[in-house]
């Protein structure tokens, strides 16, 4: 099991109050994070990427958010796959189980991808560059039934290889039966709190 | 008709094709915007000024060194000043987005080059009311005046960015994906973007102070390039090889402005180029849409 401690001293990352609190990720397990809108979820999850080689030393990280894929040129997923290859660390086989699922789009730019393409094409690069910690912030944003459950199966894939995992998702009912421990981020008057969550 | 190549003068003209497709790249990967440019980001005007300032010198005090030497120097002390400070002084912030907000950036870039230019009108008018010399050709850059002494700047230059491009042209491949995606992967950032911004900064200031202004070819020779496949698909061929590509044709340009004059005068290749460059770009741009339709 692994802690992330928030104390006052470094942990000013929202709207300039502290964040106190504990998260805790554990193998083959999902945690889950949830609050109310502008709450500060995604800042949280921004300050665990800066602050990575700190927060968890040694072990490879794997962020998908929620900002879109938008390159300057006219790059496709194949050519993408190529470019990040320095950075591969171990694929999930979700990815090359699930591949023929891009065809329809893997050559198209990914500039012209919709947002669900975009979404997907996120996911898949999360199963490609592979690592032991998975962050996904709103992953089910943008996606259709079918891609829904594709990702529900990743899911399931990284739980069973035993990969920790932490996630943001305000349609959480969809991903009950994978949750194994709730977060709750909420604002008081002078600080955020980020605690567990034992409630309905 | 005898054609007579001067190949001195074609290799700055290599060297400043280089360097200001280099430095355009450089501000859209960062910014990860396509309209980022030294032009929009507000550059060519910082590097403008210095060369005025440079003109007020070279009148009041006899430095025994020409004044776009006086320029480059004059450019590099608040240049040294920038590069301390953003580099060494500050601090990480645990806000990515805090330290970047580039539509404010390109804005104020903007409104700063539209400013210099005022006051850039102001002091010609000065200048030639009191009948002092002044570089009315500024704006339209011209490699006319090069002299071999310039050489070495170029040079060294070109190996501190091509030292510093191949080292991080893996990284930069991950930033071209997004800020937060490089982010993910553990990359600093925010290290990499205020770096680059210096390079291009810097790649454009020289640019600018020996041979003046070629405006928009920051921006024009990226797109350029980009509409060809080999560099599509990838932004390290891009930074790499590109440049070159770029730089080959500006010289063929320079040599074409060199060789045909009108009625003895020679026609700023600055001119040339961003009139040709803008028209081709037009035409891709337009091309492209036609295409998707």
């Amino acid at each position: 099991m692994h802690h992330v401690y928030l104390k006052k001293e470094d942990s000013f990352f929202i709207n300039n109050t502290p964040v106190l609190g504990e998260l805790f990720m554990v193998p083959g397990k999902v945690s889950i994070i949830l609050g109310e809108n502008g709450v500060g979820k995604s800042s949280f999850f921004q300050y665990l990427k800066l602050n990575q080689k700190d927060i968890f030393p040694k072990i490879k990280c794997n962020f998908t958010d929620q900002m879109r894929i938008n390159p300057v040129n006219e790059v496709h997923f194949e050519n993408i796959l190529e470019n990040l290859v320095d950075y591969k660390h171990e694929s999930i086989s979700f990815f090359d189980e699930y591949l023929s699922e891009l065809k329809e789009f893997k050559e198209r730019s990914l500039k012209n991808l919709s947002g669900g393409q975009n979404q997907i094409v996120k996911i898949f690069l999360s199963a490609y560059l592979g690592g032991d910690f998975f962050f996904f912030d709103e992953p089910l944003q943008y996606l259709d039934q079918k891609n829904r459950t594709l990702f529900k199966h990743y899911l399931k894939i990284l739980k069973e290889k035993g990969k920790s995992i932490c996630l943001v998702e305000h349609h959480f009912n969809l991903l009950e039966e994978y949750i194994d421990y709730r977060f709750v981020l909420t604002k008081e008057v002078d600080r955020t709190e980020l605690k567990e969550f034992c409630g309905n | 008709m005898e054609i007579d190549i001067d190949f001195i003068r074609f290799l700055f003209a290599l060297f400043c094709g280089y360097f200001l497709t280099l430095s355009g790249s450089l501000s859209q990967l960062v910014t990860n915007n396509t309209i980022a440019s030294p032009s929009t980001l507000g550059m060519d005007g910082a590097a403008v000024l210095f060369v005025i300032l440079a003109q007020f010198f070279s009148i009041g005090v006899d430095l025994n060194i020409s004044y776009v030497h006086t320029a480059f120097i004059l450019f590099l002390i608040p240049f040294g000043i920038i590069s301390f400070i953003s580099l060494g002084l500050s601090k990480k912030t645990n806000n990515i987005w805090e330290h970047f907000d580039i539509q404010k950036i390109i804005l104020f870039g903007l409104a700063f080059n539209l400013f210099v230019g005022a006051v850039f009108s102001i002091i010609q008018f000065l200048f030639m009311a009191l009948n002092f010399e002044f570089p009315t050709g500024l704006w339209f850059g011209s490699l006319k005046q090069y002299d071999k002494d310039y050489l070495m700047i170029f040079v060294v230059i070109f190996i501190i960015t091509k030292v510093y491009i191949l080292g991080v042209s893996q990284k930069f491949e991950a930033l071209n994906l997004g800020s937060s995606f490089a982010l993910g992967l553990g990359i600093d950032v925010q290290q990499i973007q205020r770096i680059a911004l210096l390079l291009s900064f810097l790649l454009t200031g020289v640019v600018i102070c020996y041979f003046g202004v070629f405006s928009f070819l920051g921006l024009i020779f990226p797109h350029i390039l980009r509409n060809f496949g080999f560099f599509k698909s990838s932004m390290r061929r891009e930074l790499l090889i590109g440049p070159y590509i770029t730089g080959f044709i500006f010289g063929i340009v320079d040599q074409f402005c060199y060789q045909f004059d009108i009625y003895g005068a020679e026609l700023p290749v600055g001119m040339v180029s961003s009139v040709v460059g803008a028209i081709f770009l037009i035409f891709l741009v337009l091309k492209t849409k036609i295409s998707r339709a």
